[in-house]
Parts: C-alpha cells; structure tokens; sequence
C-alpha cells in the first residue's frame, strides 16, 4: 500500500469513531475503491504517484467521508434505544421506591446490571452496553470513597489515639482492592476512550449524580440517616435526575450528527446536575450551582482530553515502528 | 449548484435503480453512472459510499465480499426486495413529479 493511502485511511480511521468491524470493512472498501482507480488511471498512462495522488484526492476530506459514515451507521435501533435508556430508569425506580435501603434489593439489582454490561462488552460493545457498562463501574468507584474515608479516619485514629477502629484484615482487604479495582476500571475506561471519547462519556453519565448522592449522603451522617425521612424525600429528586439522564440517552442514540450527539450530553447534563444539586443543598448559592455544572461539564469532558493523550502516545510509538514522526506526511499528500 | 441539488434529491433513485441492472461495487457504480448518463452524473465519491452505507442500513441493499473475476476481492451490493418495493415507489413519485414539472416548465409540449 502506498504511503499516501495510508496517511488517508488513517486519518479516516481516526474520524470514524465506529464499531472496529465496521471500520475494518469502511477502510478495507475505500483502498479498494482508491486502488480501482489508480489503475484506471496508470493504465491511461498516468504515473502511479500521479494516479493515487488524483484517486486519494478524488474520495475528498477524510473527515467528511467520515461524518457521512457515522451518520449513517451511528443511528441505533428502537430497541437499542430503550436497552441503553434502561439502566437509567431502573436506577431511578431503586431511588422512587426507596430501593437504596436494602441490600438484597442492591446486590439483586446490581448483579443484573453487572451481568448484562459484560455481556454487552464481550459481544462486541454495542452502544447501548455503554449505559450498562457505567453502572457496572459505579460501584467499584463508590467503594473508593468509603474505602479512602476508612483509611484516613484509620490513619488519624491511629496516630491520635494508638489504634485503629476497623481490624487490620479490613485495612489490608482495601489496601489490595484499591490497586487492583483501579486497574480494572482504567482498562476499561481506556478501552472506551480508544473506541470513541463521547461514548465514554455516555458511560460516565451517572458519576456524577452518584458522587453528589454519595457526598450528600455522608454529610447528612452516612448510611444510617438514609433511614430518615427527611433524606429519602430528595429521593424523588434523584430518580427525575436519573430519568432525565435516560431521556438524554435515547435522543443520543436516536441522533446521528456526531457534533449534536456531543452538544447535547455536554449542554443537557450539567444543567440537569445543577438542578439536582440544588435539590440537595437548597441553600445553594447560584454561583455555586455554576461551580457544580463547570465540575460536570469537565468531568464529561476529560476521555475527550485522556483520548488526545492516548493518540500522541500512539503517534510516538507508530513513529517507533515506522520511523515517520507524527504529523510528517509524503510530500504529495492530501 | 441547481444540479447537485437535483443530484442530492434523487441519489438513492439512482443507486437503486442502478443496482437493478446486475450488483456492482462502489468505483463500478460511479463509472456506469458516468457512462449511462453520458458524463452529466459524476458523483462526489466519498459522498457515494455514504450513500451505499445509508441504503444498507435501511435493508434496501445488502453488501457483500466477492473475489471478481480480475481476482480482485470487492464489496458487490445487492438491491434486496425491500429495496425493489421501495424504488417502486421512488420510480412511482419520480414519474408524477416530472410529469406535473413539465406541464409547467413546457406548458406547449404537454
């Protein structure tokens, strides 16, 4: 293969964002369509820099064949649609029904969920496992704040008064669980962002919402003041927050212009986030509820940050392989 | 401008209606519409594969790997019958339309 087709397919590789099965099928048509060509055109006499060179250059900006792509494979199904939205409105309906409370109702519901986000990921990653698979993550991530409030409040104990409150085996069990939980989670997330930034997002969505649930919980004194009345009356709050997030989901998903898909998940969640924040903590200046929508809108905004990381370090180590440092391209390239 | 525009509007009529005649793959499909119509349709090409993907995620179409006989391994696409009902229809619209177009544009001739 030429350098310059390659310089395209990777450039519209990049602009893809699919399925890897179907951009393996998208790349593997364009080259033949390009090579069709440029044989066409050598065998009417043209040089075969020239005749690539005129094929590449007829097939247009590699971002727009891209958008076009997307727009029309990205549209999912009615039934995709409802999947992605059901985690959300489960979860809304553990908060309506006041469902938090129990533990078997937790474990029941969270097997399920954790059961159908691995199934989704290991039959090829569906856009709708996305939602699944961010629900799936919302534990071993919620355990970490428990898990960093044991260790300080054990760390402190033990330095003011000479002991700690937990036994050591606790301390030890969330000693290996934090390295080994955070590794799992970073494979993921990571594997997410390689495919496409916002459908890491899409899986993120309700991080946000849980950490602002969990913070708020933990200042109203823990788990047992979920048992008060007051506190499960912003539970209604909660679930319209969460309902909220699976209608987003399913416009996201009925959506085929990327740059919409983008706007709306960055312009629709903060403000849903502040308004729920505001459930909370009524007292909540205006300026503040501002904080919380900019907190939100980075977090959604960080796989956009960590996928450029990830494409410089891959740049470096394609340079590595080929001796072609990033962003040096033929002479005659389009 | 007025013929791109024309062109955008009928593009699924024409691919279908190509595809009709025997299965094709992408750069074959833009020489005969270049060939049928005596140069007047030159599709933007990245355009065309948007097209094709577009039709076969309706079901109008349906691609598949085949080695041609150059020994040359290509994308074929296949209208499938959904898409020949749905050209019906187009085929249908199209000839209403320039019918009732031309009583206006060519008032003396029709």
């Amino acid at each position: 293969m030429s350098a310059d087709l390659k310089v395209y397919l990777n450039s519209l590789k990049r602009a893809l964002h699919l399925d890897p099965r179907q951009e393996t099928e998208i790349l593997r048509e364009i080259q033949c369509h390009v090579e069709d060509r440029a044989q066409e055109m050598q065998d009417g006499g043209m040089s075969p820099d020239d005749s690539m060179e005129e094929a590449i250059r007829s097939l247009g900006n590699p971002r727009d064949l891209a958008q076009g792509m997307y727009a029309s494979h990205s549209r999912a199904s009615l039934g995709d649609t409802a999947l992605a939205s059901a985690p959300h409105v489960i979860t809304a309906l553990y908060f309506s029904l006041h469902l938090w409370a129990s533990f078997l109702w937790v474990a029941i519901g969270y097997a399920a969920i954790l059961s159908i986000g691995v199934w989704g990921w290991r039959s090829g990653r569906p856009n709708w496992a996305y939602p699944w698979l961010g629900y799936s993550l919302a534990l071993p991530v919620a355990v970490w704040f428990f898990a960093f409030l044991a260790l300080a409040y054990g760390a402190w104990s033990l330095v003011t008064i000479g002991s700690m409150p937990l036994p050591v085996l606790v301390y030890l069990g969330i000693i290996v669980y934090l390295p080994l939980s955070l590794s799992i989670v970073s494979s993921v997330v990571v594997r997410v962002i390689r495919r496409d930034w916002i459908l890491a997002s899409l899986m993120a969505l309700p991080f946000p919402f849980i950490g602002a649930w969990l913070v708020f919980l933990q200042g109203q004194g823990g788990f047992p003041a979920y048992y008060t009345r007051h506190f499960q009356d912003t539970d209604v709050y909660t679930a319209m927050g969460l309902l909220a997030l699976a209608v987003t989901t399913a416009i996201f998903c009925r959506m085929t212009q990327r740059m919409l898909r983008i706007g709306l998940l960055l312009i629709a969640i903060p403000v849903v986030f502040a308004l729920v924040w505001f459930s909370y903590q009524s007292e909540a200046s205006p300026l503040s509820l501002v904080a919380m929508s900019v907190v939100c809108l980075a977090f959604l905004l960080s796989p956009y940050f960590l996928e450029s990381r990830l494409d410089y370090d891959d740049e470096w180590q394609g340079a590595a392989d080929t001796g072609i440092l990033p962003g040096e391209r033929p002479d005659h390239a389009v | 401008m007025y013929r791109r525009e024309l062109l955008k509007g009928s593009t699924e009529t024409l691919l279908l209606s190509l595809l009709t005649l025997e299965p094709m793959y992408g750069y074959q499909m833009v020489r005969e519409m270049e060939k049928r119509s005596k140069g007047y349709f030159r599709f933007k090409e990245g355009t065309l594969y948007s097209a094709l993907h577009r039709l076969e995620e309706d079901g109008l179409i349906d691609g598949k790997w085949q080695t041609s006989a150059s020994g040359q391994n290509r994308r074929y696409y296949y209208i499938t019958v959904k898409g020949q009902n749905f050209l019906e229809s187009l085929q249908e619209e199209w000839k209403s339309f320039s019918q009732a177009a031309n009583m206006i544009i060519e008032p003396g001739i029709s």
